[in-house]
This record gives C-alpha cells, sequence and structure tokens, in this order.
C-alpha cells in the first residue's frame, strides 16, 4: 500500500495551478484534503504521474457572504466549515450534513470542493448541494462556468468537471431567518458511508420546502414530488404517499452495506423522518 | 519515572502513550532493504509460468519463487495435530497452483518499500484459472473441485466428539429443540499488522528476527529448523507487539522467507505487512455452522446434546489446523452437566485465506449455538431461561467436574459458584425476561448468556528472577507481551513474592536469547502458566536470601522475613542486610559463592496439562427500531471469575475490549467472499468491528472464587469477555422480536446480524411484532 512515483507541484496560485492543469492533462490529479485520493494512490488504484497541490493557493479557502449568497472556498476544510458561525447560520442544513462527513481528524483535512470533486454517492456535501440548490463554479485556464450542483452530478464518482478545470467555490442561498432543516441518515456505524441520507429545509418566510434523498443511488436526488405536493397543514395525511411515489422512482444501490430492497425500505423511513423533523 | 509518578496504572504505558515503543515498523537497520509479496489474484488457478525478467531489468535487488527455496519441500514444523488432521501445509511460495486470494507467489526485494512495490507489478505470473470452492456448502457438494488431491470430498478433517451414548438418549428424552447456528468469518484484526525484520550475520552464520509474534520460540524452531542454523544461534525478538488476539499465536511463512532473504542477500531485510495484505493473509477465524440439537425432560433436564459443525476451513491445514474445531467440539456442553454429547465435526476446504484461532479460539463458536438454544428450549417448555440454565449448570456440588476434551485430554472444572454467578448476574443486571415498548414502537428487551473459558492450555512458562547487589530485582519471562500489561503484573507478582518494592523490579521478555525455553502470550495463559513461573522463580529466591541471612544473622531462617528488599526479624525488628548484600554474598569472592555467577533461580511451571476454568455470564439489554431493523445495546453486564486479580483494571481492560471485540463480531464484523472466492472486504471501510460509539456503557461485577490449578489462585481472562456476547445479544434481539410462544426464524442466528436481516424478520412476523407494540 504505497502509491506509484509521481511528480508533486505546489502552485501559489489559482492561475499557476490551472496552467499547470492544462499542461499535464489527465496525467495530473488535483490533491487538497486527500483523504480519497490518497488511499485510493497508496491501494495503486489511482496512479496519476502528476499531482497538483492546491493547498498553497490562499485564494481558494475562505467563507463569505455575497448579498444573498454565501460563498465558500473550494479548498475550505470540512471542519472549518462545520465550525463557521455564517454557515450555521446561514447554511444550517450544510452545517448538519457536515456533522456526518466522516469522523473529526479526516474532516480537518478533507476538503468542501474535494468532497464534491470526488462524487461518492454516499456524499453528505453532495446531498447538501442539490438540495439546497447550489451551484459551483468551475474554471479552466481561460474562463469560469457555474454549474447547479443538480446537474453536476453525473453518476457514481463522475462529474461535470473537466479535465482542465478546477472546482473553485460552492455558492448556496443564504437561508432565510427561520429557516429550519434537518439532516438525518442511516449508516452502520458513525462517520461510515451512508446508507441512506435525507435532507430538508423549510422557511417558514416564503412556505418553501426542499428535500433531497442521498446515498441510495448513484448521484443524490431532489425529491420533486415532495417539494411540490407538500401541504404543511396535510402532511400527516399525504407524507407517506409523498414518500412512497418519491422512492417508487428510484434506482436504488446495492452493495455489501445494503440490498437495493434495504435501501428503499430504509429510504422511506429516513425521508419521512427528515421531512417531519424539518416541518414540524 | 514510575508508575506511581505519572499516574498512569501501567508500567509500560509512558514508553507506548509516548511514541517510544519499538514495533517492528520501528526498526531501522544499516544497509536494510524491503520486501514486497506477489499475492494471487486468483481464488484458485494453475501457475503456468512465472516471468521475473521485466522486474530484474527495473533493478530490483532479488526475486525469489518456490524454486529458489531450498527448503520448498519442506513444512512449517507444528507441535501437534488433532489425529483426524488431513495435513496440507501451505508451501512457503506457491509452487504449481494458487488456493487462495491473498496466497505468496513470489517475493522482491527494493531498497524501499516503494519500488520493491513498483518491482512487484512488473512481474507477470500466468495463471489458468481452476473453478474455485467459495464456501463450505460447495466445498462438500458432490462433483465439487478439488482443492487438493489429500483431502477427497474436500474434506481437511472430520472427526466426532461423543459422550456418553447421545443417539439412544435423544431418542428417548421426551422433548427436543433443533436450530442451525451461522457464525461468519471473523479475524483476530490486530491494530499492528504482521511484520518482520531480518538481520543475518553470515561471519557467524548467525539470525536474528525482529517481528510481530505471540510465539517467539516456536518462530525460532521454525527458523533453525528450514535454514538450517543451529537454534542458539537463531534469536527471535518480539519487542512491543501492537496486538495479537490470536492471529500472530503461530508461524507464518513470510517470517521465513524474509530470513532466507536476509541470508541470500547478506543485508537486513524488513517486511511489514499493510492492511490489504493482513485481511487477505492472516489467518481467518469463526465461519462455523452448526446444528444443535437439544433433548430435555419435562423439568427441563439437558438428556443428550447431539450438533454437526461444519467449518470453513480455508485452503491450507495451517499451522493451529482445526483447533478452533476441536475446541467448539469439545465445550459444545459449555458450563452444562449433559452426560451425553455427540457433535461431528467437518473440517471443509475452501478457497479462502486459511483458519486459525482468533480471542476464544472454538469458544464463542460453541457458545454461540448453545446458549441460543437454551433461550429456544426456554420458548418451548415455557421455563423460564434463567431456571433452565441454573437447573442444569455445574454447581459447587457437582465438582470435580470432568470436561473431556481432545485438545487438553481430561480436564476437571475444580472450583467456582456458576449458580451464584448466575443468580448474581440477574440481580445486578436488572435483567428480566419482559418485553418493553415505548410510544415509538421501539422495542427494548434483556438477553443473558454464559460463556466457559478455558485457560492456562499449553504446558510450560520459563522465568527466571535476578537480584543484584544494589538489591534490583530483574526478571525475565518466556511470555511475549501485546497489550496485557505484563510489565505490571509480572513486577507486581515477583515484588510480593520476593518481599520488595514494585519500584525495583523490571521486566524482560519477547526474546528468546532471556530464557533457553517459552511459548509466549495465547491462549488466556499469561497470568496462568506465566505469572505462576514468575512467582515459582522469586520464591525459590526468596527462600535461598533467607537460608543465607540466617547464616549471616545466625537465626533460624523462619525466624526472618523479606520487606521492601530488607531482610527483617518475624517480630518486626529491622537487620542490616538487604537483598543486595545476600547477592555480594552469592557472586564471586563473597562468602557463599559456591560457583553462581549471579544470584538468581529459575523456574518452568508445569500446570500438569491441567486447564483453569474461568466463567462468565453476560446480560444485554438492547433496543430494536422496527422500521429500519436497527439495534443497539443500551446497558451491558459482565459478571466474572478471575480468581485472584492480580492487577484488577487489568483484568477490566481485558473483559471490556473482549465485550466490544464481541459487539463488533454480533453486529458488523464479517470477511466477506463472493461465489468467484474474491474477498469483497479488503479494506477496514468494509470489515467493520465495534467502535467506541457501538459500545455501550458495560458494567462489571467480580466473584471470586480461588482455583486449585496454580499456586497463584488465578484464573486467565483474556478470552472470557468475548465468548458469551453474540448469544446475549441475539437473545435479547429474539425476546424483543418474537411473541412468546412463536418460533424465532433461523435468519436471527446468522452472525453478524445486519439491520437488513432484523427487518425482513420483523416483515415476515407481520402483526406479531406490532399487534405487541400497539
Amino acid at each position: 500500500m504505497k502509491p506509484a512515483a509521481f511528480t508533486m507541484h505546489r502552485p501559489r496560485d489559482l492561475e499557476d495551478a490551472l496552467a499547470l492543469l492544462a499542461q499535464h492533462g489527465a496525467e495530473a490529479r488535483l490533491i487538497a484534503g486527500g483523504q480519497s485520493l490518497v488511499p485510493m494512490m497508496n491501494l495503486r488504484l489511482a496512479t496519476p504521474s502528476v499531482l497538483i497541490d492546491l493547498n498553497g493557493v490562499d485564494a481558494l479557502a475562505g467563507i463569505r457572504r455575497d448579498g444573498d449568497l454565501l460563498r465558500i472556498g473550494a479548498c475550505t476544510r470540512q471542519q472549518t466549515a462545520l465550525e463557521c458561525d455564517l454557515v450555521q447560520k446561514r447554511a444550517p442544513l450544510l452545517a448538519a450534513a457536515l456533522r456526518h462527513v466522516g469522523h473529526y481528524a479526516t474532516r480537518c483535512r478533507g476538503t468542501i470542493g474535494g468532497s464534491l470533486a470526488n462524487a461518492d454517492p454516499a456524499s453528505e456535501l453532495a446531498l447538501a448541494a442539490i438540495t439546497l440548490r447550489a451551484s459551483v463554479t468551475l474554471r479552466d485556464k481561460t474562463r469560469a462556468r457555474t454549474v447547479a450542483a443538480s446537474e453536476f452530478f453525473l453518476d457514481t464518482m463522475t462529474t461535470a468537471l473537466r479535465p482542465d478545470e478546477i472546482l473553485t467555490e460552492i455558492v448556496l442561498p443564504a437561508a432565510l431567518d427561520g429557516t429550519k432543516v434537518s439532516f438525518r441518515e442511516h449508516a452502520r456505524r458513525h462517520g461510515d458511508f451512508a446508507i441512506v441520507a435525507a435532507a430538508a429545509q423549510h422557511s417558514p418566510k416564503d412556505n418553501r420546502l426542499s428535500v433531497g434523498l442521498g446515498a441510495i443511488s448513484t448521484v443524490p436526488l431532489i425529491c420533486r414530488h415532495i417539494e411540490e405536493g407538500f401541504h404543511a397543514e396535510k402532511l400527516a395525511t399525504t407524507l407517506d404517499t409523498l414518500v412512497a411515489t418519491e422512492i417508487a422512482g428510484i434506482n436504488c444501490l446495492s452493495d455489501l452495506r445494503a440490498s437495493a430492497s434495504y435501501r428503499s425500505k430504509l429510504g422511506a423511513v429516513c425521508l419521512a423522518d427528515c421531512v417531519r423533523d424539518a416541518i414540524l | 519515572m514510575t508508575s506511581r509518578e505519572t499516574g498512569l496504572l501501567r508500567v509500560e504505558d509512558r514508553r507506548l502513550l509516548t511514541g517510544q515503543a519499538r514495533f517492528v515498523g520501528d526498526i531501522h537497520l544499516d544497509r536494510m532493504v524491503h520486501a514486497a509479496f506477489v499475492r494471487s489474484p486468483h481464488a484458485h488457478a494453475e501457475i503456468e509460468t512465472i516471468d521475473t525478467q521485466a522486474a530484474a531489468v527495473a533493478g530490483a535487488l532479488a526475486v525469489v519463487t518456490a524454486s529458489d527455496l531450498p527448503f520448498i519441500n519442506e513444512t512449517l514444523f507444528i507441535p501437534r495435530w488433532h489425529p483426524s488432521v488431513r495435513k496440507v501445509l501451505p508451501k512457503f511460495l506457491a509452487t504449481d497452483r494458487v488456493r487462495f486470494v491473498g496466497e505468496p507467489v513470489a517475493m522482491v526485494l527494493a531498497p524501499d518499500r516503494y519500488l520493491a512495490e513498483d518491482f512487484a507489478a512488473l512481474i507477470e505470473v500466468r495463471y489458468r484459472p481452476i473453478a474455485p470452492v467459495a464456501s463450505a456448502t460447495a466445498a462438500l457438494a458432490p462433483g465439487a473441485p478439488q482443492i487438493h488431491a489429500e483431502w477427497p470430498g474436500n474434506i481437511a478433517a472430520t472427526f466426532t466428539h461423543a459422550v456418553g451414548d447421545a443417539d439412544a438418549a435423544m431418542a428417548s428424552a421426551p422433548h427436543h429443540v433443533r436450530r442451525t447456528f451461522h457464525f461468519g468469518r471473523q479475524t483476530g484484526l490486530p491494530l499492528e499488522a504482521r511484520g518482520c525484520v531480518a538481520d543475518f550475520d553470515s561471519s557467524r552464520n548467525a539470525l536474528t528476527v525482529w517481528t510481530s509474534t505471540q510465539v517467539h520460540y516456536a518462530v525460532r524452531q521454525n527458523l533453525a529448523m528450514l535454514l538450517g542454523i543451529p537454534e542458539y544461534d537463531v534469536r527471535v525478538i518480539a519487542d512491543d507487539v501492537g496486538g495479537g488476539f490470536g492471529t500472530k499465536s503461530r508461524p507464518y511463512v513470510e517470517e521465513i522467507l524474509v530470513a532466507h532473504a536476509s541470508r541470500m542477500l547478506r543485508r537486513p531485510v524488513s517486511w511489514v505487512e499493510d492492511r490489504l495484505e493482513n485481511l487477505q493473509a492472516t489467518t481467518h477465524s469463526r465461519a462455523a455452522d452448526t446444528t444443535l440439537e437439544i433433548g430435555f425432560d419435562d423439568d427441563g433436564r439437558f438428556l443428550a446434546l447431539k450438533g454437526r459443525v461444519v467449518i470453513d476451513s480455508g485452503a491450507y491445514s495451517f499451522t493451529g489446523g482445526i483447533i478452533t474445531a476441536e475446541v467448539a467440539a469439545s465445550h459444545a456442553a459449555g458450563p452444562y452437566k449433559i452426560p451425553n454429547i455427540a457433535i461431528e465435526v467437518v473440517c471443509a476446504g475452501t478457497n479462502k485465506t486459511p483458519l486459525a484461532p482468533y480471542r476464544g479460539s472454538g469458544q464463542p463458536e460453541a457458545a454461540f449455538p448453545l446458549e441460543c438454544l437454551i433461550d429456544l428450549v426456554g420458548g418451548s417448555s415455557g421455563i423460564s431461561p434463567t431456571e433452565l440454565r441454573l437447573r442444569n449448570i455445574v454447581a459447587p456440588a457437582d465438582l470435580p467436574y470432568s470436561i473431556p476434551s481432545s485438545y487438553a485430554g481430561k480436564s476437571n472444572i475444580e472450583s467456582g459458584d456458576f449458580p451464584a454467578m448466575l443468580q448474581r448476574a440477574v440481580a445486578a443486571s436488572g435483567y428480566h425476561e419482559r418485553v418493553e415498548t415505548d410510544a415509538a414502537g421501539r422495542r427494548c428487551a434483556w438477553g443473558l448468556a454464559v460463556g466457559l473459558e478455558s485457560t492456562g492450555f499449553l504446558n510450560y512458562e520459563s522465568a527466571r528472577v535476578q537480584v543484584d547487589t544494589r538489591g534490583n530485582v530483574l526478571v525475565y519471562s518466556g511470555l511475549t507481551s501485546h497489550g496485557q500489561g505484563h510489565a505490571t503484573t509480572l513486577a507486581r507478582v515477583c515484588a510480593q513474592a520476593l518481599g520488595v518494592d514494585e519500584e525495583r523490579v523490571s521486566l524482560r521478555l519477547g526474546d528468546t536469547q532471556l530464557l533457553p525455553f517459552g511459548r509466549g502470550t495465547f491462549a488466556s495463559r499469561g497470568t496462568v502458566v506465566g505469572a505462576n513461573a514468575v512467582h515459582g522463580a522469586a520464591l525459590r529466591l526468596r527462600e535461598r536470601a533467607l537460608v543465607y541471612a540466617g547464616q549471616l544473622l545466625q537465626s533460624d531462617p523462619a525466624a526472618l522475613t523479606i520487606e521492601g528488599g530488607r531482610i527483617l526479624r518475624t517480630n518486626g525488628e529491622a537487620t542490616p542486610l538487604g537483598l543486595g548484600d545476600i547477592a555480594r554474598g552469592v557472586l564471586p569472592y563473597g562468602q557463599f559463592h559456591e560457583g553462581a555467577m549471579a544470584f538468581e533461580e529459575t523456574f518452568l511451571f508445569d500446570t500438569k496439562n491441567q486447564l483453569t476454568f474461568a466463567l462468565s455470564v453476560h446480560a444485554a439489554r438492547l433496543i430494536v427500531e422496527p422500521r429500519t431493523g436497527a439495534w443497539h445495546l443500551l446497558d451491558y453486564l459482565v459478571v466474572h471469575d478471575a480468581g485472584v486479580m492480580l492487577d484488577e483494571k487489568l483484568v477490566e481492560g481485558q473483559i471490556l475490549g473482549a465485550v466490544v471485540d464481541g459487539i463488533g463480531g454480533a453486529m458488523l464484523s464479517e470477511i466477506v467472499y463472493d461465489a468467484e472466492g474474491q474477498l469483497l472486504t479488503g479494506s477496514l471501510a468494509d470489515y467493520m468491528v465495534a467502535t467506541a460509539a457501538e459500545a455501550p456503557r458495560i458494567r462489571l461485577d467480580h466473584i471470586s472464587t480461588l482455583p486449585t490449578t496454580n499456586p497463584l489462585r488465578v484464573r486467565g481472562v483474556g478470552e472470557g469477555g468475548i465468548i458469551p456476547v453474540a448469544p446475549a445479544i441475539i437473545n435479547a434481539i429474539c425476546r424483543a422480536l418474537v411473541p412468546a410462544g412463536a418460533v424465532p426464524p433461523s435468519s436471527l442466528f446468522k452472525l453478524p446480524l445486519t439491520p437488513e436481516a432484523v427487518l425482513e424478520v420483523i416483515e415476515g412476523l407481520g402483526h406479531g411484532v406490532n399487534a405487541q407494540a400497539s
């Protein structure tokens, strides 16, 4: 479990990083927290010949408010985001999701952008991103583009990110005052990969409900049936039907942790609990 | 700094906690090179060709394959085999066929491990895959592919453990309960995986090996035999060992290969097993399917026990071979008086990693079916399971009670009060047999199980105690230490026997240079055999010291004693003599000198092959969430009898660690292979063990009765904490889910028990559960 030989570059700014990426193309991998990439390299499941270390690019880390938006730099550590007042206040769903991401030690190293770019089906951050209608900023040498989170995750470990692009930030709408959120996860042990996870955010101000379901299929899903069909006052009678409709359309994953059939049942329980938490 | 000054409970902790321990990975020798192994990616295949050319060209210092080994036709030395074993030991490197994923095929030497892995990737092995045997059932099916010519029908061993006439007794018993139980394949998973550094000195034809083992003397014997080096020129050091749990209680081929490589290259060679190798190539355990039937009378008295145990043994009769199967059969009746027993054991060869002991070594495999079956008898007879246990368990009036075993001869339970322990466990835990349901429909229940632990297995352990002229005491032991706290307990045993302060005693162990004979630490033998050896040596030395002191003081030795290293009169009066003065007298030029070079005594403790039994009773309370099948423990109590506790905290540490290990085994841990014999659990993300978050509050309650098997009157405690964990948990889950009078489905008797399996049971029971819940 030792990685194959590689060359490591440590650019100091984004332009250098993008130039290196353009130069080395598919041979290169970006590294930030390394919590997924390094184990893959140690097992030689990944053998990049070039690593471009983003840890020295200061501009990629940081959290700031931008009007109605929250901008979180890709290299912001997960634990830093979790402990950030602004995140807790204006992106409470993200904070709730972060509590389920790995363990303290891995969160202190792992980054927000790294987790999104890795696109593990069980990623809590990916689930929070699609639920919150977040977008990501992707940059190459010449331009930047913005991609909605719901269009960013394409398949297991596959995203819309092109080999010459760097995910530089995630942009979230700031939560309104009085917003209630819930994040629920079922895993074999705390901190393990989720079997299913659900996220919900309800803002009484505009009576808007956002719901997502993750780890159940290759990419996290927005639960539109629930979002559109929801009436807070009729929730008790309608929720189970809405959840059943939502689950019925999902092609559930099956692996060592859980069969598709169990994921489907657990998904229904998790989703219903999560929505109730956010509304009641 | 002493343990008293640091506030740490164990002498060794300061070194271990400040990064000053010396594990194999900490050994860095001048000119040392590194080994990596090419391991089979196939479960079953012929090796057609091995091409090492590319690795050699790229710069490998050496590539070793089977044909390079002068000892390829030899085998590891195994001190004992069950007579039924068809001995097929692994070759050191595969010759013409591979039989499990991870079997070593070639060894590569390089200046560092990174390069060694690069070169290993360049070795081209052409395999011709053969149909694999991926389960015990498949192995025993007609027409199954044959793993070894020596194993017709893929049977590695088969025998029947019999007491009385089980067929007749079962036929005449008025009531019967029968069930099938599956104990998944698991492994001991020490934090430090295996590893060794070998340093062959060609000028002296002498070999030094640092290895992460529980059995340094057995490793020495094999190295000497296979490499043709006199045993006294082979030194094996097991310095700090980061856990063993039975997985390191036998020599492995890698230790021999690394030593061979050092001799070949005339350079020190290091190999440190990584976690993937550890999960592939370090022995697995459990993997037992047991069908057990019990016959009982109207009063719930057990009359007969019949069973069939099929062990998924893996691809070779590895060193340690079928001991878990032997132990499982020998302890099938646990601590209960069952006069007629017949247990048929079949060890089925499969294309998987070979099996060997892991904490409990067959005893958890025996306790799980038996203790669950007793609760099923309770359900069928209407007699409370606790009452059934009390009626059938060995009581003080039954002692000595003989437990015949194939691995340790005839052994007696000669002491203990098992009924009192059962009653204490019920009273202290709050155990009851009702089901509690909360507003959310979650169901809570208690489960209880008993475990009998045979301790002090494998006779003989050595110790030497020396006193220098300043009164400092040095203890040598033939044991190894991998978490037991021997530096604390053995020093204390010596200090108390000799009459010195603990702080004056230091311990050396884990080095074959220290004593000519020793065995190591496994099978809960450290205190029973090892501490008694230290005790014996210290008492002998004390006796001699008092004789010399009597001569100097012109006193009857019986009127003298030793305290704090000083010779005192028994009336408490001080004398000018200390142990250091006696030592000075014994050394050359001293007044008692008779040719000795040290004031010392050596002692070989002889158990007379008698086992020391230790009982534990576990009560578990858990809650099941009926919508998801998830369950977690709310409360856990252990009543345990360790005899005299040399250190209460260390006894508790052993039990707590073992309970958590057992919780993981019941809820999480399983080595999984697919139908092609591919290992699916090759990392710790997939092979799950219990962590702190899964551990409930665990309460401990000690009852101490004194065994007569050893002078210190101790019982081993390494394994009792794991033996009854799974049945205590499964009994609680059955109680929580299955309505009284209904028969629990067999899917509840499969370890580890996943939430998914529990949910299926809940759905299968349908309204039974919900009706009760409402």
